[in-house]
């Protein structure tokens, strides 16, 4: 089982670009200020030049396919390269293709509508001979240098001609964009060190297509805008020729701070962050400024204004240069009012944190970090916590004396993925005020077992049946670490007990577990209704009490696969018929009983995929689902041939005829501990409890304490009568739910891997002992028919 | 997030160049653009005006709450924050969109507010006055720009939203 542990990472979507109104809103969101008046020039610049910008963007927009084929033609010889040029094929549905998907299904003639509105994009041959002509004795046309050669259309390939032009036609419209934009930010982050993806003779050659294009646009503006259009293309060239960047590489403070890199590009399409110093030279404006930056970085917010802390002498020494700025930092660290705010409310491990988001700018970042600041704080108190953090080497590589510590947020450096969520959050504003330690919680779930739910979300299996629901109420205590499942693991799953007849392996032992309910529930067998021939006698038909009539089997089956007993009207009799005739066996039946309309639009029509493939599951192979890898399996299936492939597939497969073979109506196999809880009357979903429900069952589980000793050798009765099998699965249940990761990733026995892979059946002998009687008493059973009242079909029941 | 980053990530995303309808969006955003710089300005002039007497109005209204409690401190905290807030609806003015709002404001307010124990009812109750008192102040032009923020933000805490996780395009997905 491969377990990578992480905290979880919200989708960050780094930045990709930044246009004039969004730098001077961080700037001035980061400084804590109103917008300059510079700023607000440059703003006003911006949009006075709006009008400009835009007619060129739409004018290069207009004639975008004439300046792409102006700079192939350049390059290229020998056919025509922009029947190369791909555009999006199928806008249809896009927003913005005047198309939508949602108003109506996709008509022949709404079709056809849609495709009229599109222009057509074929270059008139005239035009282009005309512009030919003209660009012979147009003026200020490019040169090629003289090593260039054109290159032929034939010898270089189709596939590698289509690219040429994809990449053709994205440098235009990128230019486009970064026109709109009125910043060339967009076009150094994305072109910068393409060159160092393509081989140098393409090179020369996009090169000089890319000065055909930059002409070529200038002819379709005035003056005025030629050299805007001149200058982002040239931005453009520029960029392309760079090399490709280094990384940029984050410190290694220690071997459990590795260094890592960080894609140039990411560094650059990153806000622009202040980076405050403090030196003798400056203006006592941007000294005051730098000193509020730090209040601001400490505190988290301006606290001169409000708290009237201002420490003037300390303020005036580093103005002074008495003091540098670490020093200053280590004295806001030290201070009373430091204490009262960062210390006092919290628990020591929120306490290192919010240390560690304040002086280094950064989470935690693993566990042995968090246990050597916790052994210097527990030593030292708070001021030794602060010191250790400023004298850190971190601390002296990223901020040395002068600066004033920042956030080093994603796009800034590199991050390390497996604490991005509380890393992220923990740059949130409400930060503070959370009581519950984020990193600690996510280092602590690390080394726990996995939780008992479903690899498909957090809590997303609040009932047993509803795993994969996408709604899950978290809003009291909510857990922004996923479980890391991986999908090779698999749920666990509680026995019931029953194996058609072959109860437990071969030395007669059963598994751990049982579904309550089910116990002493006889297995549903359709057997053949006469006696065999004996000689050339036929006997009478079977009077045998312990066997079952047909109608009974047909009941049981209609409340197996529909999980309780249906309408007259929605009985399928023509089926039945054939069952009694023995035309077809009672896998066909169960077959076509699942292929019923009654059926389908119980568990098929009504409900969204994850649901209704585990519906279905559970209905015909008599188990949930046992991992996402299998789920996935059947999300191809229905993908691919839908629900009747789905329910041919399921009682085609291997298990199904192994365990109900042609004869045997499918019984409930297995239950998720969770619905194991729920069906318990002690379960901490009984209908009068209050619910609240535990994220885990394990959870609930592991605080149950049995009111009665376990009874170790019981009789049938008894546990029919008062479940105490019930029990002692809880405390199996505790125990394999507290058993250390280590022990769940041994190899179990074979049985237990086909059941319940984690959680062995020799870890709890417990059971393996109380079980081992009933499983002989079991089989020789009578027959009763109250018994098939007791499917437990209550629980799954959707209705 | 500026409404000229959202147009360019929009066709960006569907591989095309900016439609003629986006761009008569952006033209009309640059047009309004002194305008909208000259609305900031006002509302930043105003600004303190605006808190005070928006102050004054709540207490008024609410008069048992910790920022009334005679406690300069607690006042100057709640003060500083709604003045934070008239910042941020600045920011929105120059971005023309709301996601300033959005991404630096109203992540994770209310869950400080709950965490804090601050009742959200006083929270509204605040802004609303602090509306009242801006639509005073500044005049009628002015004021049609600034409500809708107002609106905004006195939605985004007094509405309970949905229970579960909205992916809201680029950006932390948040939990509302």
């Amino acid at each position: 089982m491969i377990d990578r542990t992480n905290g979880g990472s919200p989708p960050a979507h780094p930045q990709v670009f930044h246009t004039v109104p969004t730098a001077v809103i961080a700037e001035a969101e980061q400084r804590d200020r109103y917008p300059q008046q510079s700023e607000l020039r440059e703003l006003s610049a911006f949009f006075s030049s709006g009008q400009k910008r835009l007619e060129i963007a739409a004018a290069l927009a207009q004639n975008a396919d004439r300046i792409v084929a102006a700079g192939a033609n350049r390059i290229f010889t020998g056919g025509s390269p922009m029947a190369y040029l791909e555009r999006a094929t199928d806008p249809i549905g896009l927003p913005g293709s005047g198309y939508y998907i949602g108003e109506d299904f996709l008509s022949a003639k709404a079709r056809s509508k849609a495709n009229l509105a599109q222009e057509p994009r074929s270059i008139d041959p005239t035009s282009g001979l005309m512009d030919w002509f003209k660009s012979l004795f147009a003026q200020g046309r490019p040169n090629a240098p003289s090593r260039f050669r054109t290159i032929d259309i034939s010898k270089y390939g189709v596939v590698r001609m289509k690219r040429s032009m994809r990449d053709l036609d994205w440098f235009l419209r990128y230019t486009t964009y970064a026109i709109v934009a009125g910043d060339t930010n967009i076009l150094s982050v994305n072109v910068r060190g393409l060159r160092g993806v393509i081989p140098e003779d393409v090179t020369l050659a996009t090169v000089v297509a890319l000065q055909e294009m930059q002409w070529k646009a200038a002819q379709y503006v005035d003056a005025e805008a030629k050299a805007l259009v001149k200058r982002y293309f040239e931005v453009l060239i520029t960029e392309y020729l760079v090399e490709k960047p280094n990384p940029r590489l984050r410190f290694g403070a220690s071997k459990l701070h590795p260094g890592q890199p960080l894609p140039q590009s990411y560094y650059d399409s990153a806000l622009p962050t202040p980076r405050l110093v403090i030196k003798p030279g400056l203006s006592e404006t941007e000294k005051q400024e730098a000193i509020r930056a730090a209040y601001r970085q400490v505190f988290e917010r301006d606290v001169t204004q409000i708290y009237g802390v201002a420490l003037y002498d300390l303020e005036s020494q580093v103005k002074n240069g008495q003091l540098s700025m670490k020093e200053f930092v280590r004295q806001l660290g030290c201070s009373r009012l430091y204490r009262r705010e960062f210390y006092e409310p919290f628990t020591i491990s929120r306490v290192i944190e919010l240390a560690c988001r304040h002086f280094l700018g950064r989470g935690l970042s693993c566990l042995e970090e968090f246990q050597t600041y916790f052994e210097v704080i527990s030593e030292g108190g708070l001021p030794a916590l602060v010191n250790a953090l400023v004298d850190s080497q971190e601390y002296a590589d990223y901020f040395g004396e002068e600066t004033v510590p920042y956030l080093r947020k994603l796009g800034l450096e590199a991050q390390e993925c497996r604490n991005w969520g509380p890393q992220l959050s923990l740059f949130r504003y409400s930060t503070p005020v959370r009581k519950v330690p984020q990193f600690v919680t996510t280092f602590a779930g690390q080394q726990r077992p996995l939780p008992n739910q479903h690899p498909y979300g957090v809590g997303n299996d609040p009932l047993e049946i509803q795993f994969g629901a996408i709604f899950p109420q978290e809003t009291r205590h909510p857990k922004t670490q996923p479980a890391h499942f991986s999908t090779t693991s698999r749920r666990i799953l509680i026995d019931s007990g029953l194996h058609n007849g072959r109860n437990g392996d071969r030395n007669g032992n059963t598994h751990w577990g049982r579904v309550p309910g089910t116990f002493g529930h006889p297995l549903l067998k359709l057997e053949p209704t006469h006696q065999p021939r004996r000689g050339n006698n036929a006997q009478g038909p079977y009077l045998d009490v312990a066997r079952h009539s047909i109608e009974a089997v047909i009941l049981g089956t209609y409340r197996q696969v529909f999980g309780r007993d249906v309408f007259d009207g929605q009985r399928q009799m023509v089926a039945e018929t054939k069952l009694k005739g023995g035309e077809i066996t009672l896998r066909e039946f169960v077959r076509q009983l699942a292929k019923s309309r009654p059926f389908r639009r119980l568990y098929w029509e009504n409900l969204y995929i994850t649901k209704a493939i585990e519906y279905i599951h559970r209905r015909l192979l008599g188990r949930p689902t046992y991992s996402r890898e299998e789920l996935n399996r059947y999300y191809d299936l229905v993908a691919k041939q839908g629900f009747y492939g789905l329910v041919d597939a399921l009682i085609d497969s291997p298990e199904y005829i192994e365990e109900f073979g042609e004869d045997t109506v499918p019984y409930e196999r297995y239950l998720t501990p969770r619905g194991y809880a729920m069906r318990s009357p002690q379960g901490p979903l009984a209908w009068w409890k209050l619910r609240d429900n535990p994220d885990i069952a394990g959870d609930w589980m592991a605080a149950h304490t049995p009111r009665q000793p376990v009874k170790i050798r019981s009789t049938v009765d008894s546990v029919v009568a008062s479940a105490p099998s019930a029990r002692s699965a809880q405390i199996a249940m505790a125990t394999a739910t507290s058993q250390q990761p280590r022990e769940m990733a041994q190899p179990a026995s074979d049985q237990s891997t086909r059941t319940n892979q984690g959680a062995g059946s020799e870890q709890s002998p417990i059971v393996a002992g109380s079980s081992a009687p009933m499983s002989g008493s079991n089989a020789e059973r009578p027959s009763a028919s109250a018994n098939d009242q007791k499917l437990p079909s209550s629980g799954t029941n959707p209705s | 997030m500026s409404l000229i980053k959202q147009v360019i990530d929009n066709s960006d995303e569907e591989l095309r160049y900016p439609t003629p309808g986006e761009l008569r969006v952006i033209r009309d955003f640059c047009k309004s653009g002194s305008d909208r710089i000259q609305i900031a300005r006002n509302l930043q002039a105003k600004a303190t005006d605006i808190v005070e007497r928006g102050t004054r109005q709540f207490w008024k209204i609410c008069p048992r709450t910790p920022s009334n409690s005679g406690d300069r401190r607690k006042t100057a905290t709640a003060k500083r924050d709604m003045s934070w807030y008239i910042r941020l609806i600045s920011y929105c003015l120059l971005a023309g969109n709301d996601q300033p709002l959005r991404e630096i404001g109203l992540t994770g307010m209310k869950e400080l507010y709950t965490n804090l124990g601050i009742p959200l009812t006083n929270i509204v109750q605040y802004l609303n006055c602090l509306k009242a008192e801006a639509m005073k102040q500044l005049d009628q032009a002015d004021a049609d720009e600034v409500i809708p923020y107002f609106d905004e933000l006195i939605q985004e805490i007094a509405l309970p939203g949905p229970p579960y996780f909205m992916n809201d395009g680029p950006g932390e997905s948040i939990p509302v």
